[in-house]
């Protein structure tokens, strides 16, 4: 209580301090100005329902596009606050209850997986759109797009013949010096997670130990492991299959680098989805649901498939040009549950000494 | 010789105690208080939430590993706090007190990287010093130089946050080497010392005071720094924070971390305060300034335009020629610029919003320290900085918990990201306002209390006016580093409100640098100019 | 007799485990200057300062004009005690002209130029208004400084070591000027000197404070030659002290005995206070004194005599007529024209115990 009254204070001294300092009556006030002043309608109990609030941790360039859409064919008014998956989830934790958000986009299961239980199950309506494979059995989020683990290799170093039939050949002493990994980032973690329930708890901490000995280059995110890759820096990178149709759009198809599914499949070759759930304490559940059946929908789907190279999960739509089949990727049949138990990874992680 | 006099005051009777001049007045205390608190949330939401795990927290705090982070920590804290001043003595001197030809030109040019974001600059030196990089491209043909010394880990990371942080010393340095008293000088050349002598036993002593307020703030921003670091790959506490986040979610361990951090921010801090001393500067408040000397090169000149120049070209022309470069090549690439003016806008409306409200708090706090001396004024000032040491989702985690359960009538308003800044940047203003107040007379006050005005009244026209400079110093730097600011903006500004720090993080996020070059560009460039003109400002006063 | 304009009864103040000010009263007429006396740390200034509400006192009760401003429960922020202040360095506003500095104390309801010219002819500075002040001189400082609290008409005006910043020539003519200039204008003046020929010259009244204490408020005249305590005497002029010893109603010396009017009992030790100018000598073979060292002062020769239990005495002489080398043998005569002073040895110092001697 008191805590309340403190911040209560502390924040109306802030907003009086802001009046002062704000201009007099500017006559024009940027665009986003008058955002703010919805925003702050919103967060009260107020009417004005059919304004939908998403956390998109899935970029602005990405998933603006489909969004603009959704707000002309449903005529419901969307609003987005873009950032990091990982800094909206723990956004979300920390508003708990209060949380202004109505739709959770995350870029990785990890990420959706940490507010689970802050979600509402989804209806079946929505849940049975999608393969079984791209959704966890709670129900409480859906996949709304693919996407595979790959190797990234040098086309100028290497030929994809040269490259293991599985990941764990990575772990070969003659690849020393020549790889590149992400290891914070959470869709690296989500194939370690495959791994331990594919391989189990010894095979996986030995091949991290493995991938260690080689000295591997670490690297903050996908895109700089993969543009390290084209610049020949190192010979192999293990992204994501689609940062790579992403640098070759601004740099060409010159790019020297390409990707390899493992051809004897395995946790190298894993498919993840990017999720969306809806927040229980959300108001507008109607329009949240809405939101994932329109994302779910073919048009949607196939803005996925062909703007931002990842893979459907409905059936029926037809994957990019440049993208190897669904089909033909030889993907470990792992269930999303499975997939949640990122705290045992992060703790192996930490025990071979990856991540801090 | 009678006047009438208009205010015939009764007396003021007080119960309890007395109501002596020593007790600063209410609004002050009020002002104070509620920036204390504000500061405060953040740390109570990292107790309240290290306290919600076990004995879980032990362990892993106690690992080898955090031990070796905290050595990582303390050894850049260390090299960058001591390249900055090295970078900084010479460069605030030659610009100051010497015939360095363009002199005005280099104060501002190596002052201005203190805009740069610290994510453009890891960037950055990725892009032009890192392997296969623009450097070992060009030297790779005539030379065919294959390989570059490494640049991850130590010395990328050492090199980064070095350039981004070095102009928090240098500037109070500039101004305090503009505001000595060259008589000072002239009496220990009188008294047989030589210029060199003269400039370590006399100048440099006078100097130390602003070379450890600057040194504060570079050690601390180097505590929470996030872009540098993980660009070049460099595991610090700030990066080992983030982690927690961004892999495990685990907000207990991210906070027991981040209280590691602040207890080494306050080591930090109690080290500063320890060679702070206890001199006062006030100069004689109508005394006539005299420039001083100028210092005849000679010879010395051209290694000084070199160093110099060195300093430019690293923290400067690198940077902006390879913006420039990533930008020229989206737009051969027929790449759609991707800003509108609306951002812009509204970076420099939320940074003009946060100066504002911060130069107020920083207000209250300075004139609170160095007018009213106590135990608890002291407190107040240093716990301003704690804000500073933490990495900034630290800040905009503990802001989003307090808002959304506490305040939701601010919560994701300007209000509460403006909020935000002040917790994260108060001290920069703090530290120029509180270095400008110093030199003010309290006698000044005095007069005006003596003439009838009321201590709030003697502050409206007396200290005030007469601390614009700091002020505006203060209040410019907030502007600045609110233009850069990324975490408590993402999380905190309201919905939809975009400005150039978000639309570079979310050019960046999609890995396209040439969409990120754009407002990285426009970022610098409206962050140069009220840059430049509280260099200029800073000198036209001196000159008066 | 006048109405009292400013009466201190029983300060008391102490800061931390200093004790700056213990039990000081004073009380000054309208109209008249007090200067305070004293080496620095004697805690003059903070007297000047807890007058104009800079500081509360831990004890007793300060009046101004009639009205009590510090005092048990009450206390008169500065603003409203119409005391002005002329700090040392003036403390002008660096950020404001001439013109805006005298005005700067003014009330509403006054018209701001008329009191402003008024002001500047009162300090001799008309056509000064626009200056800043750091384009004047020290002297023009001081007088922009004075015009400034004088403007507001202040019931008692304080001064802390006016003159202080000038340079010796300056300085006496400066305080003549300044000295007619509050006259002129019938200002209470306090003022805070380290300077004895200064407070003397200035002061109506002289109050002489060492350590706290106040040693004696009184008359230039009177704090001149009857000094209450050897610290008075030394601090207002040059002083020496004499041994002596009471025997059947005399003043027992090494130079000769003198008789008193007061009765002390026999035995006790006094000691005289000795004002060069008091002390004649003569060149005499047979006298008890020699010459220990001459200073040539202009009109005057400052002889320094040696005693034989070791003790000098000073002697101001004229140079025309007694004109000694150093090692004279001399003797040495008391002037009986003048009253002498001496202190009883068996009370504290610091206790005043005046008492008049004849031969």
């Amino acid at each position: 209580m008191i805590l309340t009254t403190i911040v209560l204070i502390v924040l109306t001294l802030a907003t009086l301090a802001v009046g002062c300092a704000r201009p007099a009556p500017s006559p024009t006030p940027a665009p986003t100005v008058t955002a703010t002043v919805t925003a702050t309608v919103t967060a009260t109990p107020a009417p004005k329902p059919q304004t939908l609030t998403v956390y998109s941790g899935r970029a602005e360039g990405l998933v603006k596009p489909i969004i603009d859409q959704f707000i002309k064919s449903t005529g419901i008014n969307v609003q987005v606050r873009y950032a990091g998956t990982s800094e909206l989830a723990a956004t979300i934790l920390e508003e708990g209850k209060n949380s202004p958000a109505d739709v959770f986009f995350a870029q990785d299961p990890g990420g959706i997986g940490a507010v689970e239980a802050l979600l509402a199950r989804l209806p079946d309506s929505i849940l049975s759109q999608v393969e079984p494979g791209f959704r966890p059995d709670n129900g409480k989020w859906v996949g709304i797009s693919g996407r595979a683990r790959v190797l990234a290799y040098n086309t100028q170093k290497l030929k994809e013949a040269d490259l293991p039939d599985d990941i764990f050949g990575l772990t070969d002493v003659k690849w020393k010096g020549r790889l590149g990994w992400a290891p914070t980032n959470a869709s690296f973690q989500a194939m370690v997670t495959a791994m331990r329930k594919l391989w189990g708890q010894d095979k996986t901490r030995q091949w991290l130990a493995g991938i260690k000995a080689n000295n591997p280059k670490d690297y903050a995110n996908n895109t700089a492991q993969v543009n390290a890759a084209g610049a020949g820096e190192i010979d192999v990178a293990m992204p994501n299959h689609y940062y790579l149709y992403g640098i070759m759009q601004e740099k060409g198809e010159s790019f020297p680098v390409r990707n390899y599914h493992p051809r004897a499949g395995g946790p190298g070759a894993v498919i993840l989805v990017a999720g969306a759930g809806i927040l229980d304490t959300a108001k507008n559940k109607e329009a949240a649901q809405k939101f994932l059946e329109f994302m779910l929908s073919p048009v949607a789907q196939q803005y996925f498939a062909g703007q931002t190279f990842e893979y459907p999960v409905i059936k029926g739509i037809k994957t990019h040009r440049l993208l190897t089949p669904l089909a033909d990727i030889k993907s470990p049949g792992i269930s999303m549950t499975d997939m949640a138990d990122l705290k045992g990874t992060l703790n192996l992680l930490r025990e071979t000494g990856i991540v801090p | 010789m009678a006047i009438g006099i208009a205010k015939l005051a009764t007396a003021r009777i007080g119960g309890r105690g007395r109501a002596g001049y020593a007790r600063p007045p209410a609004a002050l205390w009020l002002a104070a208080a509620l920036v204390a608190v504000a500061v405060l949330l953040p740390l109570a939401y990292l107790v309240l939430r290290a306290s919600g795990a076990g004995t879980e927290l032990w362990g892993l705090l106690f690992r080898s590993r955090t031990l070796a982070i905290l050595g990582r920590t303390v050894l850049l804290v260390i090299a960058v706090t001591g390249i900055s001043l090295a970078i900084s003595l010479p460069v605030a001197w030659l610009t100051q007190r010497t015939d360095l030809p363009l002199r005005r030109m280099w104060s501002i040019l190596t002052a201005l990287p203190l805009v740069i974001p610290s994510y453009v600059v890891g960037f950055v030196i990725v892009a032009a010093l890192g392997p296969r990089g623009i450097l070992q491209q060009a030297l790779a043909g005539p030379f065919g130089v294959e390989r570059l010394p490494e640049i991850y880990g130590f010395p990328g990371a050492l090199l980064a946050v070095t350039l981004v942080a070095y102009p928090y010393i240098l500037l109070p340095l500039q101004s305090a080497i503009r505001g000595l008293d060259p008589r000072l000088e002239e009496v220990a050349r009188s008294l047989g010392h030589g210029r060199w002598d003269t400039f370590r036993r006399v100048v440099l002593p006078q100097l130390r005071p602003a070379m450890a307020a600057g040194a504060l703030l570079v050690a601390l921003y180097t505590l929470r720094d996030f872009g540098a670091v993980s660009l070049l790959r460099y595991e610090t506490f700030t990066w080992a924070i983030y982690l927690q986040y961004q892999t495990s979610f685990d907000r207990v361990l991210a906070a027991g971390l981040s209280l590691v951090l602040v207890v080494m921010a306050i080591a930090i801090l109690f080290l500063e305060f320890r060679t702070r001393g206890k001199a006062q500067y006030h100069r004689a408040a109508a005394s006539v300034s005299r420039s001083p000397s100028y210092v005849r090169l000679g010879g010395w000149r051209w290694p000084a335009l070199a160093f110099c120049g060195l300093v430019v070209l690293l923290a400067l022309v690198m940077p902006v020629s390879v913006l420039g470069y990533w930008l020229a090549r989206g737009f051969s690439g027929g790449e759609t610029l991707w800003l509108t003016s609306s951002y812009a806008l509204n970076s420099a409306y939320v940074s003009g919003l946060a100066a504002a409200a911060t130069g107020i708090g920083a207000i209250a706090i300075a004139i609170l320290d160095v007018r009213y001396p106590s135990l608890f004024s002291r407190l107040l000032e240093r716990i301003t900085y704690i804000g500073f040491a933490l990495p900034g989702i630290v800040i905009a985690l503990a802001l989003v918990f307090f808002g959304a359960n506490y305040a939701t009538l601010t919560y994701q308003t300007l209000v509460m990201l403006v909020f935000a800044y002040a917790v994260l940047f108060l001290p920069q203003a703090v530290a120029a306002i509180r270095s400008s107040l110093l030199q003010v007379s309290p006698r000044l006050e005095e007069a005006a209390r003596s003439l009838g005005r009321t201590p709030l009244q003697a502050l409206m026209a007396i200290t005030l006016p007469l601390v614009r400079p700091g002020i505006l110093a203060g209040a410019g730097l907030v502007f600045l580093t609110t233009m850069k600011e990324l975490p408590a903006t993402l999380l905190l500004s309201p919905i939809g409100f975009k400005t150039l720090a978000t639309s570079i993080w979310a050019a960046t996020s999609e890995g396209s640098f040439a969409r990120a070059a754009f407002p990285a560009v426009v970022l610098i460039l409206l962050s140069s100019v009220p840059m430049a003109i509280l260099t200029i400002r800073g000198k036209r006063q001196s000159d008066e | 007799m006048n109405n009292i304009a400013v009466r201190c009864s029983d300060i008391t103040k102490s800061f931390g485990r200093t004790l700056a000010i213990q039990g000081v009263s004073l009380a000054l007429e309208e109209g008249k200057f007090l200067a305070l006396l004293g080496p620095s740390g004697c805690g003059k200034t903070t007297l000047l300062r807890l007058i104009a509400g800079f500081e509360a006192p831990d004890r007793g009760t300060i009046e101004i004009g009639g009205r009590t401003v510090s005092g048990p429960g009450v206390f008169v922020p500065p603003e409203s005690r119409r005391a002005g202040i002329v700090f040392q360095d003036y403390a002008l506003f660096p950020h404001m002209d001439v013109n805006r500095n005298i005005a700067f104390g003014l009330p509403k309801n006054v018209d701001h130029r008329k009191r402003v010219q008024e002001m500047l002819s009162l300090v001799g500075l008309k056509g000064l208004e626009h200056r800043a002040p750091h384009e004047l001189s020290g002297g023009e400082q001081q007088r922009v400084a004075l015009a400034r609290a004088l403007a507001p008409g202040p019931t008692v005006l304080l001064l802390d070591e006016p003159f202080s910043n000038l340079d010796a020539d300056l300085r006496i003519r400066i305080r003549a000027e300044v000295k007619d200039i509050l006259t002129c204008a019938g200002a209470t003046v306090v003022f805070v000197t380290h300077d004895q020929q200064e407070a003397l010259f200035m002061g109506d009244l002289v109050g002489v404070m060492n350590a706290g204490r106040m040693e004696q408020i009184d008359t230039p005249q009177a704090i001149f030659e009857k000094p209450a305590t050897p610290f008075v005497a030394r601090f207002t002029g040059m002083a020496d002290f004499l041994a002596g010893t009471v025997q059947d109603g005399l003043v027992v010396t090494e130079v000769g005995s003198l008789s008193l009017h007061d009765s002390i009992p026999q035995g006790e030790r006094v000691s005289l206070m000795l004002r060069p100018n008091l002390v004649n000598i003569r060149p005499d073979p047979t006298g008890v004194g020699t010459i220990a060292e001459r200073i040539f002062q202009g009109s005057h020769y400052l002889y320094r005599i040696k005693l034989p239990s070791g003790a000098t005495v000073r002697s101001l002489q004229d140079c025309g007529c007694a004109d000694y080398p150093v090692n004279t043998r001399v003797s040495v005569e008391l002037n009986l024209d003048h009253n002498v002073v001496y202190f009883r040895e068996s009370r504290q110092v610091c206790e005043p115990s005046d008492g008049e001697v004849t031969i």
